[in-house]
């Protein structure tokens, strides 16, 4: 190799290494990796961004402790009645905006829905429903009817909800409402707007 | 039936003008109704809400009301309770308590104004008074007078005319025939009375109110031959309706009757000639035995206060004492679905009842409520109308069942655990003679007087209550609802409402019993 092919060969090893370290660094400064940049996009990353919603009323204890009020969500939607309904009970079990506190009791996780025929839907909690429930017959009223109103108001098809247990059907929530049969829409324990 | 109680105050409107801005227009007046009398107090709308003046206020109720310029507010003062307010916020605090208005106080040129709402969330917590606003009727309820809302409806068809008395809450009444018009009279101090705008026909000539403030006259015309009424509805709101039979329906009725006899008679010139009586030998109802269920017990111990009070153990002194009550000053007998700290299933306690064949059914509990301040009684009985649509109607079925001779008869058949169907009318005048008198010595709660499918009033066999007295959760009805002066006024209240149902059966079985007597023989069943 002569003189100059050696020099040369240098200068192209020496400027590849300025290169690389300049790319180094701007990387480093900017503080992104051009793969994670691409993955971060949004649409790519929160397919719920991209999944219709519906608007549904949701109910929750209002601050007084004595009524229900109704509050609009929105709920990711399925044509499936079924899911839809699984759905609305999934976001009622999340805690409310304060001063609002939420119906079901604390732990309640849902277990499943099925609706019959004649549009009565059966929806199983797990027993926190009942293991963590406070007792009072009023509020025992309001974790039943924000369940029953839920349904039947969102889901017009959903003409009753009976509330199982563990896939048990059960007499009462904490001693006081008939839970044999399914139960009807009542707004009287909801304030009106 | 007594009216001993009997307010003097006649309702009266007074229009008094009420001092105007520009941001304000005079719009009514409430009219306050209590013991003392009638009062008026002049409503204005500012910025499109009812609102009243505090200086009016200050001056019906004695209050001090007192202008506070460095938080741009009022210092309202009651004996030693105060209440502040200010221009800028509408939350507000009473006894502790928050209270929520509206709107925010506002001041006009000379007067500051407050909503209509103020009355009864703010002034009753500070006069420790119930004060009731009915917007629909301007009125407002001062104290533990008995004003219930009368609705009356007039419908006329074929030469027979119904008059409907609709009652919120149910109220204790009796109908009266004299001199040319029906009077009916309600245990009441006054009337909050609603009336068709004109009634005159050959059937009635007017409907109006009478000589006394709880009576209503239905003034008959020259076509009335006769009248019946019966009580239906459910829940807060029960409907007395008075059936009116002209001479030509009585006459075609009976003409018809006669007609279907296989030996036909002779028609008669005077119609109400051939109403033979009936001899009425059906036994006057009478309450015997009542059930008293003291809710919960053993290891279900309801629900718990923050002073570690159990609702298992207060229903059980409470219903031990309205035993006691029942026994010695009523003399019927009581029996309790348990006397000692034990589990019993809700079943059983139906079960206890029905088997004693109980005249009425009442169940002891105590509330709680995520909220601290939430106080009150409130009185439940069942409707069948929270239960879905396939439970309604498979309790609706009726069987035809063969007889003797190859007739057949329909039985319409209801389900043994929902027994309480058939009483849910009575259930429900009950609950109403029971809020009535709690209402008179205890706080209730706005909710009182509501139906729920609670699961120990379903398979009672009898007319059936439950109340809950109060919120163990709000540490100072914790507190009273411990103390034997707490428990005395509600087995009071108890007490005296088993006493005015049981007239209520008696003044029933009466005008029925009366009313048998002057009907035609009902026909036979083939």
């Amino acid at each position: 190799m002569t003189r100059w092919s050696m020099t040369a060969l240098i200068a192209i090893i020496v400027t590849g290494a300025i290169a690389a370290w300049l790319l180094f660094i701007t990387l480093s400064e900017t503080g992104q990796d051009p793969v994670s940049t691409t993955s971060n996009s949004p649409l790519v990353d929160d397919p719920d961004a991209l999944l219709p919603t519906i608007p549904a009323t949701l109910f929750y204890v209002a601050e007084q402790g004595t009524v229900l009020v109704g509050r609009e969500h929105a709920v990711p939607e399925d044509v499936a009645t079924t899911n839809q309904a699984r759905l609305l009970i999934e976001q009622q079990l999340l805690p409310p905006e304060p001063p609002l506190t939420s119906a079901l009791p604390e732990g309640t996780t849902l277990l499943g829905v099925y609706i019959s025929d004649r549009g009565d839907a059966f929806v199983d909690f797990s027993r926190e429903i009942n293991t963590e429930h406070s007792g009072g017959s009023l509020e025992e009223l309001f974790t039943i009817y924000a369940i029953v109103n839920t349904l039947t108001v969102n889901l017009p098809s959903i003409t009753g909800v009976q509330i199982l247990i563990e896939g048990q059907e059960v007499d009462t929530l904490a001693g006081h409402i008939d839970l044999r049969r399914p139960l009807a829409q009542s707004l009287k324990w909801v304030e009106p707007l | 039936m007594s009216c001993q109680r009997l307010c003097v105050a006649v309702m009266v409107s007074l229009f008094v003008t009420s001092a105007t801005t520009s941001h304000q227009t005079p719009t009514q007046e409430l009219t306050l109704l209590s013991r003392d009398g009638t009062r008026g107090l002049p409503v204005t709308t500012i910025n499109q809400r009812q609102m009243v003046s505090l200086a009016d206020l200050a001056t019906l109720f004695n209050l001090t009301v007192r202008e506070d310029t460095l938080v741009h507010g009022v210092t309202i003062t009651y004996q030693d309770k105060v209440v502040v307010l200010t221009s800028t916020q509408s939350l507000t605090s009473v006894e502790g308590r928050i209270i929520s208005l509206p709107t925010p106080p506002v001041q006009t040129e000379n007067a500051w104004f407050v909503p209509v709402e103020f009355i009864n969330q703010v002034l009753s917590l500070l006069l420790d008074m119930p004060l009731q606003v009915r917007s629909d009727s301007s009125l407002v309820i001062v104290g533990d007078i008995r004003v219930p809302h009368i609705e009356v409806r007039y419908t006329q068809m074929d030469g027979e005319a119904q008059v409907s008395f609709e009652m919120s809450p149910p109220t204790l009444h009796t109908v009266e025939q004299e001199a040319g018009r029906i009077i009916v009279k309600f245990e009441a101090d006054l009337l909050d009375l609603a009336l068709p705008e004109s009634v005159s026909d050959s059937l009635i000539m007017g409907i109006s109110r009478a000589e006394q403030p709880n009576w209503i006259a239905v003034n008959l015309g020259s076509d009335f031959a006769s009248h019946q009424s019966s009580l239906i509805g459910i829940g807060a709101s029960t409907q007395l309706v008075v059936n009116i039979l002209s001479q030509t329906a009585v006459a075609r009725s009976v003409a018809g009757a006669s007609g279907r006899r296989s030996e036909p008679q002779p028609p008669s010139s005077d119609t109400r000639a051939d109403l033979s009586p009936d001899l009425d030998l059906s036994p006057a109802p009478e309450l015997r035995t009542i059930v008293i269920d003291a809710g919960h017990g053993g290891n279900d111990t309801g629900t718990q206060g923050q002073a570690g009070l159990q609702e298992k153990d207060i229903t059980l002194q409470v219903a031990r004492r309205l035993r006691e009550a029942i026994e010695s000053r009523l003399g019927l007998r009581v029996v309790m679905t348990r006397d000692s700290d034990r589990t019993v299933r809700l079943d059983e306690r139906a079960a206890i009842a029905n088997n004693n064949k109980a005249d009425l059914f009442i169940s002891l509990h105590i509330n709680s409520s995520v909220s601290e301040t939430a106080s009150g009684a409130v009185v439940y009985s069942l409707s069948l109308n929270d239960y879905g649509e396939e439970t309604l109607s498979e309790n609706r079925q009726s069987h035809t069942v063969p007889l003797l001779g190859g007739r057949t008869r329909n039985i319409e058949i209801v389900l043994w655990d929902l027994a309480q169907v058939t009483h849910v009318q009575d259930s429900a005048l009950l609950a109403g003679f029971v809020d009535v008198e709690l209402r008179r010595r205890i706080n209730m709660n706005a909710l009182t007087l509501q139906q729920a499918p609670f699961r120990v009033l379903v398979g009672a066999n009898m007319p059936a209550v439950l109340v809950e007295m109060g919120f163990i959760s709000n540490a100072r009805q914790e507190e009273q609802l411990a103390s034997l002066a707490f428990q005395d006024r509600v087995v009071q209240g108890l007490l005296q409402s088993v006493v005015t149902y049981r007239e209520s059966l008696r003044d029933r079985w009466q005008t029925e019993s009366s009313q048998r007597s002057n009907q035609p023989p009902a026909e036979e069943e083939p």
